[in-house]
């Protein structure tokens, strides 16, 4: 526990430093892809609340990450302001969430994938669809109009620096989350519903509240992230949610390890970082080849590290001395 | 007021009835034994009364509350526990946390003191820790509290169980088979830690097949056969009961 606590927190200053650092260099454009990488992290943290805790397989999760985007946008057009809608993001999200969970709830593994999956199409479809609101393929804002902006204290988010700080301060409050929860009462209860779900029944845990209480958690995080996200780029259409989004974000639980907070994190990295990374260093051909490095790793990770390379570990109980005395 | 009455509590799958009519009193601080050959519907029963499965028909009542039909979170709470037949463990936890999961429905933070951690957060959580580490020291099991529960052997993951199950404080305590695949040493270790339960004051219903313990710790003995009691009383009669050696052994030795 001890050494992630270490690593975590050198990452936080890796990447609180490394902009300023960059910033006037000609690796300026870096701290946009940083920022990208950041918001990866929040939407793979909120997944791992229901994918990795409560073990739920939701193919969708993208959706809610998009109707977070939405919300706030419709809403920063008209003159909210970012945090409002942000709240007003949240507040949507988090009901739609768990409007969609409850039928579900029963539904488990492979069944629930396939739920999942069609409600973050049948999402993009309506956002592509609902003209009216959205304005369809075309996305937010119309022409003429404009998203609100970010500031704080009078402080006005412009530059890509600024949306990074952003980000990052609000992944770092995620994995605080994340952290808080996982070795808790509600936490427990999540694993235990995952390792299985009929005995934590049994064993007094009310799966089904429980179970919501993860569904509106992740959809906390999705919806901050879409909601920044909409802010930084200003501009947002349904293309950026599509099912292979989803995908990415599974795949970055499975890279770092079910279930595991710092494994989260490091499979966000590296998946929504890995690419870019590959594009920047293979010259040429080689370059085309990119998503084939790209998955023959993941597969390879599967097949020589099935629990992730940063598997959860759970608490242990500083019972040393007791342990000794008792036996 | 008896700890548990159920009465004529019937479950039927499909054209199978697994439990027919079946009624069951218990006192507190009981040791019941519920016998019968495989398949009699013994787990089914277990399951019935811990709100696992609802019956088709019949009441069951818990310290005066009627809890037929209830959610079984619900019906653990008002006090009434169990282990598995085929032990359920949360495989990938620590043994502590196992024991840990058993006090959800005894302790109250919720998501948003936990994401604070506040100072009621803290003083449950020592307190939550504090009590498994007890009911581990209770059960035998405190020297593998850090282990993960599925690299338990065999006869430590049913105390473990048996652990879990304490950890919601029941007033009955519902164990399908505790013995079962234990050695002579094992099952003496069981019957002693039934005992000593008892002495907390927690009624016991047991599933058991082995005869030295069922003789040696019940206070009456429940037989079933193909979903339907056919006798009750002290373990001395039932022993010498015709229609349960007919059960087990079949008709000619009758
Ligand atoms: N969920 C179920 N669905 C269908 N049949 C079941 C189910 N559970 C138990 N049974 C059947 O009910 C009968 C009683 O089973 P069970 O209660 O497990 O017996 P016991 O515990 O006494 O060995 C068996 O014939 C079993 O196959
Ligand atoms: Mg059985």
């Amino acid at each position: 526990m001890k050494s992630r606590r270490v690593l975590l927190a050198l990452l936080l200053l890796a990447f609180t430093a490394f902009p300023l650092i960059v910033r006037d260099g000609a690796f300026a454009y870096s701290i946009r892809l940083l920022g990208i990488m950041g918001l990866y992290v929040i939407l793979a943290l909120g997944l791992n609340v229901t994918l990795g805790f409560v073990g739920l397989f939701d193919l969708g999760f993208m959706a809610f990450y998009a109707i977070g985007a939405y919300t706030s946008a419709v809403l920063s057009v008209q003159g909210v302001n970012f945090w409002l809608a942000t709240l007003a993001a949240v507040a949507v999200t988090v009901a739609v969430r768990l409007a969609l969970g409850a039928p579900v709830l029963r539904l488990r593994g492979d069944y629930l994938a396939i739920v999942t999956l069609g409600f973050g199409e049948i999402t993009r479809l309506v956002l592509n669809n609902w003209d009216s609101l959205t304005n369809g393929p075309k996305g937010l804002p119309r022409v003429g109009e404009a998203l609100g902006t970010v500031s704080l204290f009078g402080f006005e988010f412009t530059e890509n620096i600024h949306f990074y700080y952003l980000i990052l301060a609000v992944a770092a409050l995620t994995v605080v989350i994340s952290k808080n929860l996982e070795h808790s009462r509600i936490g427990r209860a999540w694993i235990a519903v995952r390792e299985d779900e009929i005995a934590a029944e049994l064993s007094g845990i009310p799966v089904t509240r429980v179970k919501m209480l993860a569904f509106a958690t992740s959809a906390f995080f999705a919806a901050l992230a879409g909601s920044i996200f909409v802010h930084w780029e200003r501009f947002v259409t349904p293309e950026s949610f599509t099912f292979w989004e989803s995908v990415l974000v599974v795949s970055m639980l499975v890279l770092g390890g079910m279930g595991s907070v710092t494994g989260a994190i490091l499979g966000a990295i590296l998946i929504s970082g890995l690419p870019l990374l590959l594009q920047a260093s293979l010259g040429g051909e080689m370059i085309r080849y990119r998503y084939l490095i790209f998955g023959a790793a993941l597969v390879a990770v599967v097949i020589f590290r099935p629990q992730g390379l940063l598997p959860s570990k759970r608490r242990a109980l500083e019972l040393e001395t007791e342990q000794e005395a008792a036996s | 007021m008896n700890l548990l009455e159920a009465s004529e509590v019937t479950k039927k799958f499909g054209g199978l009835c697994a439990v027919t009519d079946v009624s069951l009193e218990m006192e507190m601080g009981e040791i019941v034994s519920l016998i019968g050959p495989n398949g009699a519907g013994k787990t089914t029963f277990f399951n019935l009364l811990t709100g696992a499965i609802e019956p088709d028909s019949g009441e069951i009542v818990f310290s005066g509350e009627r809890i037929t039909g209830e959610s079984a979170h619900w019906i653990t709470e008002r006090g009434l526990a169990r282990t598995f037949q085929n032990i359920r463990l949360f495989a990938n936890m620590t043994v502590v946390e196992n024991v840990m999961v058993g006090r959800h429905c005894r302790t109250r933070s919720e998501v948003i003191a936990a994401i604070f951690r506040t100072p009621g957060f803290f003083k449950e959580e020592i307190q939550i820790e504090k009590s498994a580490v007890e009911t581990l020291g209770f059960v035998g099991l405190l020297p593998y509290a850090n282990e993960l529960a599925k690299n338990l052997p065999y006869g430590e993951q049913r105390k473990l169980e048996i652990a879990r199950a304490l950890a919601s404080e029941p007033r009955l305590l519902l164990l399908d088979e505790p013995t079962a695949g234990m050695n002579p040493k094992e099952s003496e270790d069981i019957m002693a830690l039934i005992l000593k339960i008892r002495k907390e004051g927690v009624s016991v219903l047991l599933i058991e097949h082995q005869m030295r313990v069922v003789m040696g710790i019940s206070d009456r003995v429940v037989v079933l056969d193909h979903g339907v009691k056919i006798a009750q009383g002290k373990p001395k009669e039932i022993q010498n009961d015709a229609k349960v050696i007919e059960a087990y052994l079949g008709k000619s030795h009758a």
